[in-house]
């Protein structure tokens, strides 16, 4: 599997006589621009904007997030509260929008979290083989038996609940599958004509390791890791959810979906709007990291 | 043999269950699966009983309720005794295998009764949603793979796009908008509850969507590739209709990748039957993990949590050897 950009395109030169295509004899960054096609358009900008919230949510929010007014509780979403008000009278889109930081954040943590421990045993096992590969991939093997949510929930049971908490839970709870994936990914690497020509070249195994293998096994975490934010915050708004990760007035949008819950039957605003947020968070993750993957494996 | 792995990310796990040592008959290689699976099945096991001992706090407490008054160190002793927490730890382990391989997983702290007394009337709930999830979720993949893939270029990016979309939704959310539209707004179910099959739609419904966008994912990736094989050429020149050969030539080889990723999906459908538990205000086993969870019950959410992988890796176990018997190609590929 090729690692590099591989774009045959960029590599022709762009004189004025390849008339045919406009594209070519635009700048490199307008032709980079055009290439990509519009649906990534609009998910990259709406990425942009949860992360713009995330870190300065003052640009959008309208009201105070935790500003109660109980004379406005149950406002339907209008011009005043573009998404309505919840059982306190508090603004639904200025929570959403405070809540883009946390959610975000937890969900960068815990990524980070599994990539770490979840290459540290893949890449392990992958280059140290034989027996060391046997143990790690049964190890890895086992802690698949905890699919899902379930060994994120075994954490909590014993960490208990909290925002650091799921984090963390969320990052070991995906650290098995980094770990299978990287494992795989390193012996590919491994196996490459490249490591051979550094072998053959008489360079030591561990330069060979440190300067040919760990850097052509890192590279695509880059995409790993924006298809797994995504997924992190969803796991851990579900933690959230059930009151295991961050607690009910925080401006979380698990939390807010666990307390728009009870009210779905007279404002089904207070749970529909962050749920609307999460699912964006991991739809634009997805997409975004998904056309990464396919321009860095060069199938477009 | 993985490679789908890398081109849909840790967000949709879509890998092939890895697959041990398997040279030699048939036979031989179910065996040597079946031994592979109970020693997975013991290490949960292990590993789940000692990891959880690690949950803070004193049993007794728990045993003893929140409103217990300081209890004397006689009363703390015989609760010891009686939940067996006054032994090793090596012991308590043996006990409980022990007790396992009789249907006993212990005693509640919270309700001073057999677990399985509690959690018994919990599973069956939790089995029904997770398997019409799964049939949902199929129906839904199945339409789409045979609707969209090979069809005009809008019919196909439509198909992507609601796959992708239906991937990412998260089960709880997909969970409030089904009751808002259809409980809520049209009232044609119930809101909540465990009444029967009308209440059962819904749940499952929430469960199944993010699973088809998976399987649909999966499932048209080798329905494509299987579209241009020789053999659907040869069908088409015999002059069966597009349908036809849709369903009865190319589905057939499009339809294992699928089955293996439902296979791992069984065990994560019923850990993710938690949330949609919960939303619906349903009986089941996910509810009962989070409430044991949140009480400190040991027991109970050992016990859950030792189900939950039982279900996953005997569903796997009996997917990998089906894939054997239905495709022997994949043998010759493994040795």
């Amino acid at each position: 599997m090729s690692i590099a950009v591989q774009d045959p395109e960029v590599t022709q030169p762009s004189g004025p006589q390849q008339g045919r295509n406009r594209r070519l004899r635009s700048s490199e960054l307008t032709r980079f621009a055009l290439d990509i096609p519009l649906g990534i358009w609009t998910a990259g900008a709406v990425l942009v904007f949860l992360l713009l919230a995330a870190a300065a949510p003052q640009l959008f929010m309208t009201h105070d997030p935790y500003a109660i007014d109980p004379s406005a509780a149950f406002t339907a979403p209008g011009a005043e509260h573009l998404f309505g008000t919840d059982q306190n009278g508090r603004d639904v889109f200025s929570r959403v929008v405070a809540g883009a930081g946390q959610s975000l954040l937890i969900g960068f943590t815990a990524t980070a979290i599994g990539l770490t421990l979840g290459g540290l045993l893949g890449i392990t096992a992958g280059v140290m083989g034989r027996f060391v590969d046997t143990a790690i991939s049964r190890a890895v093997e086992i802690l698949f038996a905890f699919p899902g949510l379930l060994l994120a929930l075994i954490v909590i049971a014993i960490s208990g609940t909290g925002v650091v908490t799921s984090a963390v839970a969320v990052g070991i709870g995906t650290a098995p599958g980094y770990a299978r994936m990287l494992r795989t990914q390193t012996l590919q690497v491994v196996a490459a004509p490249y490591v051979e020509t550094a072998h053959a070249l008489g360079r030591s195994p561990a330069y060979t390791l440190w300067h040919t293998v760990i850097p052509n096994v890192v590279r695509p975490l880059l995409v790993l890791a924006t298809l797994g934010v995504g997924q992190a915050v969803v796991w851990a708004s579900s933690l959230s959810f059930l009151g295991l990760g961050a607690q009910p007035p925080a401006a979380e949008w698990g939390a807010m979906l666990a307390d728009g819950r009870s009210y779905i039957q007279i404002a089904w605003w207070i749970a529909v709007f962050p749920g609307i947020f999460i699912t964006l968070a991991a739809l634009t993750t997805t997409v975004v990291g998904r056309y990464a993957q396919r321009r860095l494996e060069g199938q477009e | 043999m993985s490679t789908t792995s890398t081109s849909t990310g840790p967000a949709v796990h879509t890998e092939l269950p890895r697959t041990t040592a398997s040279r030699g008959s048939l036979p031989l290689v179910i065996a040597k699966r079946t031994l592979g699976s109970l020693f997975v099945l013991w290490a949960a096991v292990t590993v789940a009983f000692f990891v959880l001992r690690l949950v803070p706090g004193d049993p007794v407490k728990v045993i003893l309720g929140p409103n217990a008054s300081s209890p004397s160190p006689a009363t703390i002793a015989s609760i010891r005794e009686d939940f067996g927490l006054d032994q090793p730890l090596v012991l308590q382990y043996l006990d409980y295998l022990a007790g396992l391989l009789q249907g006993d997983f212990g005693t509640s702290y919270v309700y001073k009764v057999p677990v399985l007394e509690i959690l018994g009337p919990q599973i069956l709930p939790t089995l029904q949603l997770a398997a019409l999830a799964m049939v949902f979720a199929w129906a839904m993949a199945l339409a789409f793979t045979l609707l969209t893939v090979g069809r005009s270029r809008v019919l196909e990016s439509v198909g992507r796009g609601v796959e992708v979309l239906f991937a990412s939704v998260p089960q709880f959310w997909a969970g409030i908008v089904l009751l808002v539209i259809f409980a809520v707004v049209l009232g044609w179910f119930p809101v909540a509850g465990n009444g029967g099959f009308a209440a059962l739609v819904l749940p499952s419904l929430a469960l199944a969507i993010p699973l088809a966008g998976f399987i649909a994912q999966v499932t048209r990736t080798s329905f494509e590739e299987a579209l241009v094989q020789p053999f659907v050429l040869s069908a088409r020149a015999r002059g069966l209709s597009d349908w036809s050969v849709r369903i009865r030539h190319v589905l057939r080889h499009a339809l294992l990748p699928g089955l293996t990723l439902s296979a791992w999906a069984i065990g994560s459908l019923v850990s993710a039957a938690v949330v949609v538990e919960v939303i619906f205000a349903r009986q089941g086993l996910g509810r009962s993990l989070v409430d044991a969870i949140t009480s400190r019950d040991l027991p109970i959410t050992l016990a859950v949590v030792l189900m939950i992988a039982a279900v996953y890796i005997i569903v796997n176990l009996i997917v990998d050897v089906l894939y054997r018997v239905v495709d022997p190609r994949v043998q010759e590929e493994q040795a």
